[in-house]
């Protein structure tokens, strides 16, 4: 596909994340892809153990991605879901299969540079089987007008011995109206580890994260990393829940949330539970500012301190 | 799995039914803090599917396990284009833990190795048996709305002009019928009964909704 078939707008708008979106178009990069220009499919390209299918719908699509049972593809599986209007809906229901022994990163970008008034739903289920390795990541950008809703659901089943990373960033640009619910059920000895960022940035800003892990299969472990920060009247609520309902299964969830500003609220609501007499759960959490020593530290290089609280901002939100 | 020492009869049983306002009610909700709406233990598909096995009738531990698994098929792509194999099944040990979770939280009973529902779960065909007398009961309250609704705002003058005073009402009236059907033993006096429902319409709903489209 040529550079003028997809949006500019969008392909250029998460140069801030380090990402160029050209890279992982059709005809770039080996992977299989699946770009969406609003409600339109407007490139599809499949690989060797990858079958990809879409359907327009009268709002959006309907996806199938399959890595059938073996496949261990070094490139990343790309699904780009961008919007380059200000207004309208859009809604995506994705099913990935990952067949047993598979080894596969999705790659997924959801880009508004225009949005005010525009709606984005998606929901998702992800079905991982047993052996595989698996990374899902998705980088958000939602423009500069605080004008997008964003509602994803996940549903996320991961087989025995397997490996699932989900990785969620949104720091870039203002949020607006994010709900983001997400599932995941762990089966005997999987792994799972979720790392969500997100940045509030103003009053019209408000994020919502529920990140689930149900430990159900004997030695399932898990860890859940939320980081985020709310400034200007932003508002962020992570929510990290972790149930240990199997033999020996082991999860932990972690919150660190920066508030500056008047106005800004940030909440954490870690929610454990252990259900088996042989599960163990655990968490902890912390909100409100950035240790003194660390902004005397950098202020004494000669900062501002809104400078200096900046910069641990960005590299709390960076650091894995 | 219950205690039957004298110290069960202090013990929180997972089932409150007070009705009147209690000084360690959550403030927003004034509801027991520890009890909200929709509890923790619907969270889990594993638990919200023992549940909608059960409302097909009472059933074994062996029944139950043999029902808990599931192989995902793919939404447009045809057996005949590829045939996915992939399939999960959730462990005995661990339906046995979210079995023994139902039945201290009151939702389920064991009875000679048989579980069974303690409460109704509705389906689809049923829900729409119920349609007209949604409809027949939505009318009523419209009626004794529009006939009560100037009166309403005459008796409470010193309301803002744009406070909703309808939804407040008709939130209010919902608690109120709740309490006093209770009273006359029109519904049984268990929690949840709303929230049960409408997992098992979502659940049916999304699969319709799929054989409808694809």
């Amino acid at each position: 596909m040529s550079k003028p078939e997809y949006p500019e707008e969008i392909l250029g708008s998460l140069e801030e994340y380090n990402i160029d979106i050209r890279d992982f178009l059709p005809g770039h990069g080996k992977g299989a892809k699946l770009l969406l220009d609003f409600n339109k499919i407007s490139g599809l390209e499949q690989v060797e153990g990858v079958i990809l299918k879409g359907r327009e719908i009268e709002n959006g699509i309907v996806a199938d991605i399959i890595i059938k049972e073996g496949t261990k593809i070094e490139d990343p599986v790309h699904l780009c879901f961008g919007v380059n209007k200000e207004k309208g809906i859009q809604e995506i229901f994705p099913r990935i299969i990952a067949e047993d022994n598979t080894e596969v990163t999705v790659q997924a970008h959801c880009s508004f540079p225009k949005a005010n008034g525009l709606i984005h739903k998606m929901f998702g289920h992800f079905y991982i089987g047993k052996n595989c390795n698996f990374t899902y990541s998705e980088t958000h950008y939602h423009g500069e007008n605080s004008g997008a809703l964003v509602a994803p659901v996940g549903y996320i089943y991961v087989g025995e011995n397997s490996i699932f990373e989900n990785n969620f960033n949104l720091t870039r640009g203002t949020p607006g109206m994010v709900k983001i619910m997400i599932d995941i059920y762990a089966m005997k000895n999987s792994v799972i580890k979720s790392n969500i960022r997100a940045f509030g940035k103003c009053k019209k800003d408000s994020i919502r994260i529920r990140d689930s892990v149900f430990l159900e299969g004997e030695n399932a472990r898990s860890i859940i990393k939320m980081k985020a920060a709310a400034k200007d009247g932003g508002e962020v609520l992570m929510y990290g829940i972790t149930e240990g309902n199997a033999p020996r299964c082991n999860g932990h969830v972690e919150c660190s949330e920066i508030v500056l500003g008047k106005g800004s609220i940030c909440r954490a609501r870690p929610f454990i539970r252990a259900i088996d007499p042989t599960s163990s759960v655990s968490h902890e959490a912390s909100l409100g500012r950035f240790p003194q020593k660390w902004l005397d530290e950098l202020q004494a290089k000669g900062l501002t301190e809104e400078e200096a609280t900046q910069i641990l901002i960005e590299a709390m939100l960076q650091e894995e | 799995m219950k205690e039957n020492t004298k110290y069960h009869n202090y013990r929180f049983v997972g089932k409150i039914n007070v009705d009147e306002i209690q000084p360690w009610f959550d403030f927003a909700t004034s509801k027991p803090w520890d009890d909200p709406e929709i509890p923790w233990i619907l969270d889990n598909k594993v638990r919200r599917e023992i549940l909608i096995i059960l409302a097909t009738g009472p059933k074994t531990f062996q029944q139950i396990y043999e029902n808990l698994n599931f192989s995902p098929k793919p939404l447009l792509i045809t057996k005949e284009e590829y045939d996915c194999q992939i399939s999960f099944q959730w462990t005995k040990e661990t339906i046995e833990n979210h079995l023994m979770n139902l039945e201290w939280y009151s939702l389920i009973k064991l009875r000679n190795n048989i579980f069974e529902l303690t409460i109704p779960i509705l389906s689809t065909e049923d829900s729409e048996k119920l349609e007209n007398y949604i409809i027949k009961f939505t009318e009523n309250w419209i009626t004794i709305i529009s006939q009560l609704k100037i009166e309403v705002q005459k008796k409470l003058v010193n309301l803002n002009e744009k406070t909703h005073l309808l939804e407040i009402l008709i939130e209010k009236a919902i608690e109120k019928l709740y309490i006093l059907l209770k009273k006359e033993n029109l519904i049984p006096d268990t929690p949840n009964l709303k929230v049960l429902w409408a997992e098992q319409l979502r659940k049916i709903k999304f699969e319709e909704w799929i054989k409808q489209n694809f």
